[in-house]
């Protein structure tokens, strides 16, 4: 194989595949990305199995072939290359040279037989999806996904396609929940499936590349796949059933409380500073009118501040970690007014952001 | 402050521990259980009553002797920490007092293990730090704080133990895991009391396995959501016996902990809130009815161990 490209174009295509390549080094083949020329392009591609990326860039190809060569240090070369030029070409025992200018490199490479296959999905079963969409509904949800690896059906966001073209999207971590909705058309998908955190992670930066555009989304079996322009990324989905989210949303607490976004952000992020570092527990009182915020560490010591708010239901004290109140209240649209449900000190609230919907958040107590 | 501390190897699960524990209340209102066979007893403020705590302790280990025929150790001094050292000290059959001021020079000579808490991992890395000794480690403060509290307060918000912890050794060597989760679903119950009668939720639940060989293992899970219910410490404590034991050994001690003790400051599971809180209730009406009527009144038909 030998193939000739420019600089940027290389560039642009191995940006993606960097936080993809396995950084473990369990199998030595994931950290390469896969080099390979076709119909007058060259396409490169990285995966750990559970994600993977293919970027297209257009090439002068001397002669087919394929190779696959350190993804890292491939990034790296092209990056600091002199020239606006790179001239990529195979030689014996899967050793590669990277030439640029007067710079030459020959780095090893590992044969590219051994390359793990990228999924293919028929152009047919890929749906249309705004970009900017499906960019806002995974920020509104992949902050609540569980990190505890031990519970699988936790490390990502469940999609499943409701009536007349909406998609809802949720996460939860077992102490909050996050559910979203918004038109998305039709993704023909059957039934709910549960997208792995690191594969949305990185679908996120590729929706950000452009947000007014269009994406093509598809499911087959086990994987998700996402083709935007020349990027294309997929996904092996997360088997397991993920639980009866319904259950858990409270329909009927009695006291609602409406308070200022910015007022509330603002309080929790001063009052948070004297919070356990590790649970930063907060106390929420509510009585007529106010919303009072504080911390107490015993190490510390204490912090109070008090909120003019909405509030005519009785006096309650309710414990939440202030992490998970301005996780949600960074997502909320700016200058709308926030909505807390509360029942209890013991039972989950809810937070709304006034006017949206489709937009709610499940956050459990604290035990103070 | 004056504290005494009461370790005797005896057997577990026979009226003695409950019979040792009343004698000890009979000293002190402020008596607190370690575990089965350990105990902890504030005689600050008994001097009028019963004299000098030196001389209260040592009748305390006399009258345990002469009523119940068991061997005690005890230890005596300002904080239970130092306390509980010196009662592991004075084993078998002894008893030291660490007068106050004297807690340092006492405590310095001897190696870091013997701290309640010091286990085998956290003794590694204080060795890596060149920490041997008790008055090495007393130069860090940092590590003071963490490990060793002299200055601990008798009254006022009390900081939970180390660990709650149960074990047996055996009347005769099991091979048998079924019959080895019926011991240890014993050990549990003692143990879930324990935390329940502190209002403690453990968030480390440890298992300990010595063989007739002696070889000793203890293994432990961190739980996400700590608990102090019976079943849910069993769950753990099942699985750790099915993970970590050698098929065919035979084993002589069984033994189950639970520490990373807390009452406050997480989060329950939306997804387990209803479960627990029946739990709760139905947990705290066994302790309830086991306190008026005894320990045998009442007991938890235990699920018969299945594979799943």
């Amino acid at each position: 194989m030998e193939v000739r490209a420019r600089r940027a174009d290389f560039l642009a295509a191995l940006y993606w595949t960097q936080s993809i390549v396995e950084r473990r080094n369990t199998m030595p083949m994931l950290a390469n990305v896969l080099v390979e020329t076709g119909h007058g392009s060259v396409r490169v591609t990285a995966t750990d199995l559970e994600v993977g990326v293919r970027g297209r860039l257009d090439a002068e190809v001397l002669t087919e072939g394929r190779v696959t060569l350190s993804a890292k240090k491939f990034y790296e070369i092209v990056r600091e290359a002199p020239e606006e030029t790179i001239q990529l070409k195979r030689l014996e025992n899967e050793w590669v040279e990277i030439r640029s200018g007067r710079s030459v490199f020959k780095v090893v490479g590992l044969d590219a037989r051994e390359f793990p296959q990228f999924p293919h999905i028929e152009g047919e079963k890929l749906a249309a999806t705004p970009a900017g969409i499906l960019k806002e509904m995974i920020e509104k949800t992949l902050f609540s996904v569980s990190i505890d690896e031990t519970r699988y059906s936790l490390n990502g966001v469940f999609i499943e396609e409701r009536e007349k073209g909406k998609a809802r999207m949720v996460a939860t971590d077992g102490h909050r929940l996050a559910l979203v909705e918004r038109d998305l058309g039709v993704l023909g998908l059957e039934k709910g499936v549960i997208l792995p955190r690191k594969g949305l992670a990185e679908l996120k930066k590729v929706l950000e590349a452009s947000e007014d555009g269009v994406v093509a989304i598809g499911f087959k079996e086990n994987m998700g796949l996402v083709v935007k322009e020349d990027v294309e990324l997929f996904m092996r989905l997360i088997e397991g059933d993920f639980p009866d989210y319904n259950k858990v949303i409270p329909k009927d607490n009695p006291y609602v409380v409406k308070v200022e976004h910015e007022a509330l952000l603002r309080s929790l992020r001063r009052v948070s500073i004297l919070s356990s570092e590790r649970y930063k527990g907060v106390k929420i009182d509510l009585k007529d009118g106010k919303l009072l915020i504080s911390a107490n560490n015993p190490d510390l010591g204490e912090a109070v501040e008090e909120i003019e708010v909405e509030y005519g239901g009785k006096p309650l004290t309710v414990g939440f970690n202030a992490r998970y109140l301005m996780d949600v209240l960074g997502v909320f649209r700016e200058g709308a007014e926030v909505e807390l449900e509360v029942k209890d000190e013991v039972s989950p609230s809810v937070m709304r952001s006034a006017g949206d919907d489709g937009y709610l958040y499940v956050v459990m107590p604290m035990r103070l | 402050m004056a504290s005494i501390f009461l370790p005797n190897r005896r057997h577990v699960y026979s009226q003695f521990s409950d019979r040792v524990f009343a004698i000890l209340e009979r000293y002190s209102p402020e008596v607190h259980a370690l575990s089965i066979d350990e105990g902890v007893v504030d005689l600050t403020g008994t001097e009028r009553l019963f004299g000098p705590p030196v001389k209260t302790a040592r009748n305390i280990l006399a009258r345990i002797e002469k009523d119940l025929g068991l061997s005690a150790s005890g230890g005596l001094s300002t904080s239970r920490a130092v306390a509980k050292i010196a009662a592991t000290l004075a084993k078998p059959h002894g008893f030291i007092f660490v007068p106050p001021g004297t807690e340092r020079s006492f405590l310095s000579p001897l190696a870091v293990e013997s701290i309640p808490g010091v286990g085998p991992k956290t003794h590694k890395e204080l060795l890596q730090q060149g920490i041997n000794t008790i008055a090495d480690l007393l130069k860090h403060p940092d590590l003071r704080r963490r490990y060793l509290d002299l200055e601990e307060a008798g009254h006022g918000e009390r900081s939970h133990d180390h660990s709650i912890g149960n074990e047996t050794t055996l009347d005769r060597p099991l091979k048998d895991r079924e019959k080895m989760e019926e011991v240890l679903w014993e050990l549990v119950e003692e143990v879930g009391r324990r935390l329940r009668r502190e209002e403690a939720y453990a968030r480390c639940i440890t298992v300990k396995i010595r063989y007739s060989t002696f070889k000793t293992i203890t293994r432990s899970r961190t739980l996400t959501t700590p608990t102090c219910f019976d079943r849910e410490i069993f769950e753990v404590v099942r699985e750790l016996l099915r993970k970590n034991l050698t098929p065919g050994g035979s084993v002589r001690l069984l033994g189950v902990s639970a520490s990373s003790l807390r009452s406050s400051g997480w989060q329950e599971s939306m997804f387990e809130i209803q479960k627990r809180r029946s739990w709760e209730k139905l947990y705290h009406g066994i302790d309830r009815v086991r306190d008026k009527y005894g320990e045998e009144a009442i007991g938890v038909a235990r699920l018969h161990p299945r594979e799943r």
